[in-house]
């Protein structure tokens, strides 16, 4: 071999290592299906899924398990609005997740419905409310339209934070608690009905970080 | 010939004793006790109805162990019809049963329409 064609036989391998590389880091772990119901896949030092459902599932059991939340006086069941839930933590969190979970337990639970006619920062369902147009419009017959004072407001109210709380422990370890807190006020009396609080927590690397 | 294979038999006979295996868990069927939580002790079920008419169960677990044991719990809610009920009272929990103690664990029934249970004990990791 010349002198020349040595150092580019060098590279050539070099080159072929650099891209073999990513490939077998790609080619470690083939994607998966997970069942949530059966879901024993790692954890990390963030939230998942589990988490949500962990936190909405003691919580919600705690409300029905209070003894507060009786039907109103004609039987029907109580109505709740969404509040403000604070994410307090560094996770980029959307808060429906743990909303809505939670009214869906409510609403399968028979004491509560949810209404989505009415919002903090607008109706969840705008269309709701857009549909009462309908009655000045001849193209739609009036009677298949709401006719006014059909909607229902809402007698609860339903708010909290996700709070997060970060400390280094013994052994160069961290633990993260995340602190879910809901309250569901009473809209006429402003009086909390329920209070509840469940606190998940991670100990783990303490290189780990936490977007 | 009968004085060697004595010796063979009572040998035999000793290591099946050794791999009698662990006892049967409680007969109540809705209780499933995987077998590596077979080591703990897991009380009958007690079901009882709420003032709201949803049931309640409770079951008592000895962890005998010198150290804490993880239990995974996951319980189905029925219908009248035998169909789990989708709700989040099914996910599984997990409790870190502390050494030679006696835990509690109870399941609550989302919702008035669940008439039956079944109940799954695994390790928890």
């Amino acid at each position: 071999m010349t002198d020349t064609a040595r150092p580019a036989r060098r590279a050539l391998l070099a080159g072929a290592a650099l891209l073999a590389l990513p490939a077998c880091v790609a080619g470690e772990m083939a994607t998966q299906r997970v069942d949530p119901r059966n879901d024993r896949t790692p954890i990390g030092m963030g939230l998942d899924n589990r988490d949500f459902e962990e936190a909405a599932r003691a919580l919600v059991r705690s409300m029905l398990e209070s003894g507060r939340l009786q039907p109103r006086p004609d039987g029907q069941p109580r109505v709740m609005a969404i509040s403000r839930i604070t994410n307090d933590t560094t996770l980029r969190i959307n808060t429906n997740e743990l909303t809505q979970l939670v009214s869906v337990e409510l609403n399968n639970s028979g004491r509560v419905v949810t209404t989505t006619a009415v919002g903090l920062d607008g109706p969840a369902d705008p269309l709701a409310m857009q549909t009462r147009q309908l009655r000045q419009s001849g193209e739609f017959n009036q009677r298949t339209v709401a006719a006014r004072g059909q909607m229902i407001a809402p007698d609860l109210s339903l708010s909290g934070n996700i709070i997060q709380r970060s400390t280094r422990v013994d052994g160069g370890a961290m633990r993260v608690d995340y602190v879910f807190q809901l309250n569901l006020t009473n809209i006429r009396t402003g009086i909390a009905l329920w209070q509840g609080q469940e606190v998940i927590s991670r100990v783990g690397s303490g290189r780990t970080v936490m977007w | 010939m009968i004085r060697r294979s004595l010796p063979l038999l009572a040998l035999g006979l000793g290591l099946a004793a050794c791999s009698t295996p662990p006892p049967p868990p409680p007969g109540d069927p809705r209780l499933i006790i995987t077998p590596a939580v077979q080591s703990l002790s897991f009380s009958a079920p007690v079901v009882n109805a709420g003032p709201d008419g949803r049931l309640r169960v409770n079951v008592n677990v000895v962890n005998p162990h010198g150290g804490d044991f993880p239990l995974r719990i996951q319980t189905d809610w029925l219908d009248e019809t035998g169909r789990p009920l989708p709700t989040l009272q099914s996910r599984p929990v997990f409790r870190s049963l502390a050494r030679q103690t006696v835990t509690t664990i109870e399941a609550d029934a989302p919702s008035p329409r669940a008439r039956d249970f079944r109940m799954t004990f695994d390790i928890g990791n």
